[in-house]
């Protein structure tokens, strides 16, 4: 929403005071205002300078100028991982924007112990995607869940590793961050669902609408705010992914899983090679930044 | 009438059917959670990988609860969660609530200029900022100690953004009587608006609760002593070593799990209303 000011009032009636700068709020600001230089701008400022540098923590940086950006760009695994966090965009992306509506309408039915399955469906989003992994790891095991269940429908013949499988891997991993955070999106569709005029449905209802094209033509186009900020939510969570993907795969195997960010970790805090792994990260805030303000500008100018 | 009893028949199959629907989709959601139950309290003789899921244990045992407990260092790392959530969640409320009040409710010059900067940091997600942040904090020698956790995460653009706009729905009315009656800024600040904003606060003690329960990615690497870690880092750290073992993983996640669930479900009132006033703003 807009940026509202309420003009304060004066604290003391007095004339004289009036022109004196307060302090009182400055007092009230200084320690954020600490916080957010030293562990938000500084470090973004500092990441410009360490991006250009070799640095492996122990000796001072070392000035290299482009070295790193260049180096980038004929790094394979770079190149790998760029392209997985790509493909995690495209599975997760659009499963988060279709399935979390279907549900939102579905739990926005006025039905006898609907909270319950709201309260359900959005259970995997409170808890740790640390513990989830684990217990997705062994449904994904060969004589797991998952497999028993495929085979007792005939789907397949033979258990497979989903995790240890190159072609599988990463499908697998992102299966997990889908179901995980679809209560989150069903949540904010529940928003969007409950703000549309209820006078509109029944006007359509009245003319003949059948609920498909209700759908169709009255919640998709008064959703549309509400799908664009879930796109891009959904897309800086693809692009972010991290987690999931280092208790379940470390990255492997054979790098099929390895995203951006779990890249950027192994070369910084693994190899200590701070100043690549800086470099990849400008790249990934950039990614990240555009990201954002495209969300921001959308949620601010739509009445979600 | 038969028309009447006729359409009564058919909601009710639809009923039926809805229901179902709701309730298959509700499995798909929880089923991972009760497979990690029933597998936590199976006996060492009960396999458990087979299907259909033989999701009662017989008898149930209590044994991997007992080693997760004890041979596991689960307790260090439940109590660390703990101490961290009782220091990092009140002052994360007491500095969002002091950073957002003059923001809202003082006129001084550069007011919408430090505003901008700090909601601007939201602009600096987590994973873009974690090496250069790194390097700040081990500057600051915060590496390897509970500091280097708490610190950096006392304050967070969007929570101030949150809660200012709590402070702006009061009205002008109320304050100015306070101010007739004498009120000074600080007491007027912490006995009348504070109080005020209490639904806020508890949306946001409830998301400040969740994030410290569930951090993981700083942790692990602000951290090097498995003593200090807290029990999501622990619980992967576990699973590295332990992993093997399916029964005292799963009732290691158990422990790990149910606080956090017991406390979405006391809480969810202002969860709901918390992420919905999230999404308005």
């Amino acid at each position: 929403m807009a940026v509202e000011t309420v003009p304060p009032p004066e604290y003391s009636g007095s004339k004289k005071k009036r022109k004196k700068i307060p302090l009182l709020p400055y007092l009230f600001l200084l320690p954020a205002l600490a916080l957010f230089f030293t562990f938000d701008y500084l470090p973004i400022f500092s990441a410009f300078y360490y991006s250009f540098t070799e640095f492996h923590v122990i000796s001072p940086a070392e000035w290299v100028g482009l070295e790193n950006y260049r180096t980038l760009l004929h790094d394979p695994r770079f190149w790998t991982a760029a392209k997985n966090s790509m493909t995690y965009f495209l599975i997760i992306v659009p499963m988060l924007i279709t399935l979390p509506l279907f549900l939102a309408i579905l739990v926005n039915q006025k039905l006898r112990g609907i909270q319950l399955f709201r309260v359900i469906y959005y259970l995997p989003v409170i808890t740790s995607m640390v513990a989830v992994a684990i217990v997705w790891k062994y449904l994904y095991h060969p004589a797991g869940l998952l497999n028993a269940i495929l085979q007792e429908l005939g789907l397949q013949k033979e258990a497979v590793n989903w995790l240890l499988n190159p072609r599988t891997s990463l499908p697998a991993v992102a299966l997990l961050e889908g179901w995980k955070s679809m209560g989150f999106y069903m949540v904010i569709y529940l928003a969007g669902l409950q703000s549309i005029a209820q006078e509109l449905v029944e006007a359509a209802r009245i003319d003949g609408a059948n609920r498909l094209r209700v759908l169709w033509h009255v919640y998709l186009p008064q959703l549309r705010p509400t799908i664009a900020v879930t796109l891009v939510l959904a897309t800086l969570g693809s692009v972010q992914m991290f987690t999931s993907i280092y208790i379940m795969t470390g990255g492997g195997p054979l790098d099929s899983t390895l995203s951006l960010p779990l890249y950027i970790y192994q070369k910084a805090f693994v190899e200590l090679d701070m100043g690549y792994a800086t470099a990849m990260g400008m790249v990934l805030w950039l990614i990240l930044m555009i990201l954002t303000f495209i969300n921001f500008k959308l949620s601010r100018g739509g009445q979600v | 009438m038969s028309v009447k009893r006729r359409r009564g028949w058919l909601r009710a199959v639809k009923m039926t059917l809805m229901y179902l629907l709701l309730t298959v989709i509700a499995v798909i959601f929880i089923g991972p959670f009760l497979w990690l139950l029933s597998t936590a309290f199976k006996s060492n003789g009960q396999d458990v990988f087979t299907f259909p899921p033989d999701l009662i244990p017989k008898p149930p045992v209590w044994d991997q609860f007992v080693e997760a407990l004890t041979v596991i260092p689960f307790p260090r790392y439940l109590l660390n969660t703990f101490i961290l959530i009782v220091i990092m969640v009140p002052a994360h409320l007491f500095l969002t609530s002091l950073t957002a009040y003059p923001l809202a409710r003082m006129t001084f010059p550069g007011r919408n200029l430090i505003f901008y900067a700090i909601i601007g940091t939201m602009f600096f997600p987590e994973e873009g900022k974690l090496v250069p942040l790194f390097i700040i904090v081990q500057k600051l020698g915060l590496i390897d100690s509970w500091w280097g956790l708490i610190i950096p995460g006392l304050v967070g653009g969007f929570s101030v953004f949150l809660m200012r706009q709590a402070y702006l729905t009061i009205p002008k009315e109320l304050e100015e009587a306070a101010i007739l009656d004498g009120c000074g800024p600080l007491r007027l600040w912490w006995s009348i608006m504070l109080p005020l904003t209490k639904p806020t606060l508890a949306a946001l003690s409830v998301f400040s609760f969740i994030s410290v329960w569930n951090s993981f990615i700083w942790p692990l690497i602000v951290l090097k002593n498995d003593h200090l870690y807290p029990l999501a880092l622990g619980l992967a750290y576990l699973s590295g070593t332990f992993g093997d073992d399916v029964r005292a993983m799963a009732a290691g996640t158990v422990i790990s799990l149910v606080p956090i669930i017991v406390f979405y479900l006391l809480m969810q009132r202002y969860f709901v209303s918390g992420m919905q006033g999230a999404i308005k703003q």
